[in-house]
């Protein structure tokens, strides 16, 4: 890298990160999440709901004992032996809004699931963890009976108890699915509409920021000391590092916050067992559903997700960079050229309406070739990742992306050092054609 | 021996001939202004020197060798719509600047702090560019354009934009420049500081060279055989149409009468001491200064006047 590129680059980025604008924009932004995340949750809790009445069969007979009713879940035990496939059939018209099977100890995954049609409210399946967790507790502690030299170790595996449900959808057709389907359906719309936001954001700071050099006239000085293509090029790496920079504080801030949340909302070890009242019970709720979507997000690959976002962020703002620079560069004004860049702007606003429809259908046509168009591809395959995807498709992707952004970024060269001198004529498509023609 | 040597040198814009085979040759260490209407093609010659554009046929020749990318760190240049970034601070702007011309960062905070203290100011160091005059601007992009101690300066209408007083500041330092060997170029309008301080001039004309040499030369070339004469007695007969010398703009200052005289367009051809004897045969002759034209009516000749115009556009 020539040390004049490094020297703007370094410029574009330190006189950005150093914006208050950027700083406070990297604290408040997780937060905000966090609060947006959080709004259903505390609307659950605060909303008063009817108990949801769900039917126990209790394979084992050892746990349907511990579950006692409260104002969230009411439960009616049903015989042990009792048939499932007929249960799913009539558990509605018997009254039941789920019916829950307990297979195994709590303890281990998948053992205890609940089925219900419509989504079972969370404090509901928290109650009956709970109650779950302490039996499990209690078995624990009965092994130990009498051997209490080694009450460290029962301490430690009482605060270890865990009880787990696998609450589990069934659609009109019969089909079952996990809810962390739903969960994927929303990572998938989040990270895309944060490509689109991170996309159109940072590709009008370059679109900013080569206008501002061109209407100062600054840009004159500049193409007298460095080569076109190098300022170009300086700017959209600057501007992309700082955007990595954001997500970076971002994913930082945003983990160090959950962490945080978690820890101030899990109930201490020590008053496990004195946790009666109803504030802690209270407290408890709050534990599970953490835990909870702490579980469903475990069916998502990060380490896959983090990976795709940052190259399908770092391509998408490639290509769109060069069209924001024409964009740029064919201004004299700054209120000039709006049209130009709502043009370049028009792919962007329509990948985010594809999208929601691939949320809801991710296998559409619609879905598989908005996600090879590079001008839609970041945004839509972010939203079908979370679905799965086969990998040749990705591979396909991606490297439609980065050739289209290698040959946009070399067309967008030609037109910017034209453009960049030019003034005081109005820019018109065919002007612009006119100038990457001119352009030796 | 020529700092810069232009030939042909031809640039065409879409349909448009920028150039159509400049030459040019600029003596190392002068003042050499690049004179010309709007649109001559001036600042496609200047873009070319800096490489911003290439010619498409035609060679320029720096300090003996053909135009390379290094050359530009020994150029330095003031375009005439200044601009600098509003939001940086002066002191970090003019190192960034600086840098890009090829310093390294100590070299050119070293260099800036003998510009600031020369100018006496230093506390528009960490001042935003934005918070300063648009005259404090001007000096400011002044010294990033010497900064790097070019060998080679292209000032593009330096006085555009200056008070009287930073003018002269300016225009001194131009004097200085020179005096430590650079080679100025020098493209403006504004005709009687090209008398004051160019040594050299090309004027441009409708994208090719019309008019080169020094201001001296230049202006004696185009002379009229018009002197500017004091004189007493009677001058009647010198007003009559068969006069073979004919007055113009007499007035009365004191006891002298002042006029312009020239052959009259019968004796075009009569030579100054001529001219002496035939006044001599009327009035008392106290003074006879020969008239050389001004910049601003040798530009306006050559140009015509209809271009004169569209320079003031």
């Amino acid at each position: 890298m020539s040390s004049k590129l490094s020297l703007i680059i370094n410029r574009e980025y330190s006189t950005r990160v150093r914006k208050k604008s950027f700083i406070v924009m990297s604290l408040l932004m997780p937060i905000g999440m966090l609060l947006l995340m959080a709004l259903p949750t505390l609307i659950t809790i605060l909303g008063q709901t009817e108990a949801t009445r769900i039917a126990v069969v209790d394979r084992t007979g050892r746990y349907a004992q511990a579950l006692h009713d409260d104002n969230s879940a009411t439960f009616s035990f049903l015989a042990p032996d009792t048939d499932e496939e007929g249960l799913r059939n009539s558990y509605e018209t018997s009254g039941y809004d789920a019916y829950m099977m307990i297979l195994g100890s709590p303890a281990k995954r998948d053992s205890v699931r609940l089925y219900s049609s419509s989504t079972v409210p969370m404090e509901a399946v928290s109650h009956t963890e709970d109650a779950l967790r302490e039996q499990v507790r209690r078995e624990i502690m009965n092994n130990y009976a009498g051997h209490t030299s080694e009450l460290d170790s029962l301490f430690a595996c009482v605060d270890k108890a865990n009880a787990n449900i696998t609450t589990i959808n069934i659609s009109d057709d019969g089909s079952e699915s996990e809810d962390s389907a739903a969960i994927g359906a929303v990572v998938g719309l989040v990270t895309a509409l944060l490509i689109y936001t991170f996309v159109l954001t940072t590709g009008s700071m370059v679109m900013q920021g080569v206008m501002e050099e061109k209407t100062n006239r600054i840009v004159e000085v500049l193409v007298s000391s460095v080569k076109p293509f190098e300022l170009m090029m300086g700017k959209i790496i600057g501007i992309a590092l700082v955007a990595l920079t954001q997500m970076a504080i971002w994913i930082v801030v945003g983990f160090s916050l959950v962490a945080m949340v978690s820890s101030l909302m899990a109930p201490d070890p020590a008053t496990i067992q004195s946790m009666v009242d109803t504030e802690m019970a209270s407290a408890a709720v709050d534990q599970g559903l953490v835990a909870e979507i702490m579980h469903k997000m475990e069916s998502i690959n990060f380490i896959q997700l983090i990976t795709l976002f940052v190259v399908y962020f770092l391509f998408g703002y490639l290509l769109y960079a060069s069209l924001f620079a024409i964009c740029g560069a064919a201004m004299d004004q700054p209120q000039d050229g709006s049209q130009l860049s709502i043009i370049v702007m028009i792919p962007l606003f329509a990948a985010v309406y594809i999208a929601i429809h691939t949320m809801q259908d991710p296998a559409s046509d619609l879905s598989f070739w908005a996600s090879l168009f590079p001008f839609t591809s970041p945004i839509i395959m972010m939203a079908r990742i979370p679905f799965g995807v086969p990998a040749w498709e990705i591979a396909l992707s991606v490297a439609i992306l980065v050739g289209t952004f290698i040959l946009f970024t070399w067309i967008a060269a030609r037109i910017y050092r034209v453009g960049i001198l030019m003034y005081g004529k109005k820019v018109t498509f065919g002007e612009i054609v006119k100038w990457f023609k001119q352009a030796e | 021996m020529a700092f810069i040597e232009a030939h042909e040198v031809v640039k065409e814009y879409s349909g448009h001939r920028a150039l159509d085979g400049l030459s040019l040759s600029v003596p190392q260490g002068c003042i050499y202004g690049l004179l010309g209407p709007n649109g001559a093609g001036k600042t496609t010659f200047i873009r070319i020197l800096n490489q911003i554009t290439r010619p498409d046929s035609g060679t320029i020749q720096i300090d003996g060798h053909p135009l390379t990318p290094s050359d530009i760190e020994r150029i330095g240049y003031l375009p005439e719509e200044r601009g600098l970034y509003k939001k940086m601070k002066v002191g970090e702007e003019a190192i960034y600047l600086a840098r890009l011309k090829g310093l390294s960062a100590m070299d050119a905070r070293h260099k800036l702090r003998y510009w600031f203290e020369k100018f006496d100011i230093m506390d528009w160091w960490d001042k935003k560019v934005e918070q300063l005059s648009k005259g404090m601007q001007q000096k400011v992009q002044f010294i990033v354009t010497v900064l790097h101690e070019p060998s080679l300066l292209i000032f593009d209408e330096p006085f555009s934009g200056f008070d009287p007083v930073n003018a002269n500041l300016l225009k001194n330092e131009i004097l200085e420049l020179k005096k430590r060997g650079a080679t100025v170029i020098f493209s403006t309008h504004n005709m009687a500081s090209v008398e004051e301080v160019c040594d050299d001039i090309t004027l441009i004309n409708k994208s090719r060279a019309v008019l080169s040499g020094s201001v001296g030369d230049v202006r004696q070339r185009f002379k009229e055989n018009k002197f500017r004469i004091r004189y007493t007695g009677d001058d009647t007969s010198l007003t009559q149409p068969d006069s073979p010398v004919s007055l113009a703009d007499v007035r009365q200052n004191g006891i002298y009468h002042e006029a312009t005289v020239m052959p009259s367009a019968a004796a075009a051809n009569m030579t100054p001491n001529e001219l002496i004897r035939n006044l001599l045969q009327h009035v008392e002759l106290a003074s006879f200064e020969e008239i050389l034209p001004s910049m601003n009516d040798i530009f306006i000749k050559v140009v015509g006047p209809n271009a004169a115009d569209e320079t003031n556009k």
